[in-house]
């Protein structure tokens, strides 16, 4: 079991836990999310045919328009949005978009930061903590003690 | 608390953590954008249903141009099209939004109290606003501008603050003659600045010049202010090849299919104007100018409608024919138009713009 706690600056409060899924690339969601099924069908991203439903998205950065929120929006309201949105740079496009979805989002989180053996994670978007581990019950276990309080 | 106010809220709680400001100020008015069906689509239309279903503004609004000339579809924009473009339409004037819908909204519609302090949208009309008309906005964002008319308030964080305004460069205006020129300088000027600029003109531009200014600015760059009065010393000499350059890129046809006016929106007195000027001569391709609903009331009386639509010049009321269906509908691809902020965005569609100021439509394309 391995086990680590990363600090970034929390923007949209909540609380979140589940797979985490991690582009090391920009994402745009105008264009760049099927939003009837919440998977990337932008061919460039490293994320291309994956599902970012019920998933702790990781992203570098977000680009595009006011669009782009109302699309973040939509997909949480179809309930195939993420869970929470963790990247290095938001925009005022992806702060508003998860304000509105009421998605956690926390930023300031280099790429690299990320260990490699990380698959599941726990965001506390109030505080800007993410946990991240490589065994869910481990996540839930710790995430009860710390995340939540 | 309604829906609406609770969302409001959220957004300026993300925003205030964002920026790093929690301070809020009182607002005298506020401008939205994102009205069009073409820009915002299903998923915006889907947004604006659920969020504007119980809400008020707090202030004074007006609103960003439509997709289609709602009123009047001698374009014959799909039905689908108005349908969705009606909807979006009465969902901001349920929420108590001024009937404007314009870029414009310092022509027909309360002028705020100088120095006050306000949330306008549309870029071109938040430069306008700051430069202009002395009053203190950031070039909001479809979602802060509708957060702060309902809550009547923004944040007090860039341009709002007085040690945001400063200028430190100067630019030379003096070779500026007419609107397409003044939108080129204010496009190669966007790229060189990263805070307030000055401004020096021999004399001082016509309305129509103003308005291409700050639609170009607005369109690139992030920069929304502009000082008119100069006494910095700091001057930047701009090179008459590298506005050619910049004309050369937007520039990109000889001469185009149809004729696009009123970007930013034209008042009655500009497109009196431009129906004086062409005297006795007539459009040689149909015309369309973007303007108020108000506008054409008054144009009515002056020449009517049907001699305006002889003349092969016909109005797009309250609606912004960048942001519409209707070049895709139609087949058009290449356009005429005297509009940097136009050309910009055309290039971006792909389609071929022929950049000329008024005076040149008029003695090429009239017969």
């Amino acid at each position: 079991m391995v086990l680590l706690q990363l600090k970034g600056r929390g923007i949209v409060e909540g609380v979140a836990m589940g797979e985490i899924l991690i582009s090391k690339n920009t994402l745009s969601f105008l264009g760049g999310i099927d939003k009837n099924t919440g998977i990337v069908i932008d061919p460039k991203s490293d994320l291309y045919k994956k599902k970012i439903s019920e998933k702790i998205l990781y992203i570098t950065e977000s680009v595009g328009s006011t669009v782009g929120a109302y699309i973040i929006y939509t997909i949480g309201r179809k309930g195939v949005g993420p869970r929470a949105i963790i990247c290095y740079k938001a925009d005022s496009m992806l702060v508003a978009g998860c304000a509105i979805s009421n998605i956690p989002l926390i930023d300031g989180i280099r790429y690299e930061k990320i260990p490699i053996f990380s698959k599941y994670c726990a965001v506390n978007g109030k505080e800007g903590r993410l946990l991240l581990a490589d065994n869910l019950n481990e996540l839930v276990q710790t995430e009860s003690l710390d995340i939540k309080s | 608390m309604t829906y609406s106010k609770e969302v409001a809220e959220r957004i300026f709680k993300a925003l205030s953590k964002f920026y790093d400001q929690s301070e809020r100020i009182p607002i005298s008015s506020a401008h939205l954008s994102g009205v069009s069906y073409e820009n915002i689509g299903e998923e915006g239309l889907y947004f604006i249903n659920e969020i504007l279903k119980e809400g008020k503004v707090a202030v004074y609004t007006t609103v960003n141009p439509m997709g289609a000339d709602i009123y009047d579809n001698i374009f014959g924009i799909n039905d689908k099209f108005l349908k969705r473009q009606r909807e979006i339409m009465d969902a901001f004037l349920r929420l108590g939004v001024t009937d404007s819908f314009t870029c414009a909204p310092f022509d027909y519609f309360q002028i705020p109290i100088k120095n006050s302090h306000v949330a306008w949208a549309e870029s071109s009309a938040a430069v306008y606003a700051n430069s202009f008309l002395g009053i203190f906005t950031n070039k909001e964002s479809a979602l802060s501008a509708l957060a702060s008319a309902i809550l009547g308030e923004t944040i007090n964080s860039g341009l709002h603050s007085q040690i945001n305004r400063r200028t430190v460069m100067k630019f030379d205006l003096k070779d500026v003659r007419n609107e397409v020129e003044a939108g080129i300088y204010a496009y190669y000027i966007s790229k060189l600045v990263d805070r307030p600029f000055s401004v020096k003109m021999r004399n001082e531009m016509d309305s129509i010049m103003k308005k291409s200014f700050c639609g170009a600015l607005g369109a690139v760059g992030n920069v929304s202010y502009f000082k008119t009065k100069a006494y910095l010393t700091n001057e930047y000499s701009i090179k008459k090849e590298d506005i050619k350059k910049e004309f050369n890129e937007l520039c990109t046809a000889n001469s185009g299919e149809i004729i696009i006016l009123g970007c930013p929106h034209w008042n009655h007195n500009e497109i009196e104007n431009f129906v004086r000027k062409m005297g006795q001569r007539n459009l040689r391709k149909d015309c369309l100018i973007a303007c108020n609903k108000r506008a054409q009331n008054e144009l009515i009386t002056r020449f009517g409608k049907e001699t305006l639509n002889k003349r092969r010049i016909f109005l797009f009321k309250n609606a912004c024919p960048i942001f519409s269906p209707l070049l895709k509908e139609k087949g058009i691809k290449s356009i005429i138009t005297d509009s940097v902020k136009a050309a910009h965005y055309y290039r971006l569609r792909n389609i071929r713009v022929n950049l000329k100021p008024i005076q040149k439509i008029i003695k090429e394309e009239t017969e």
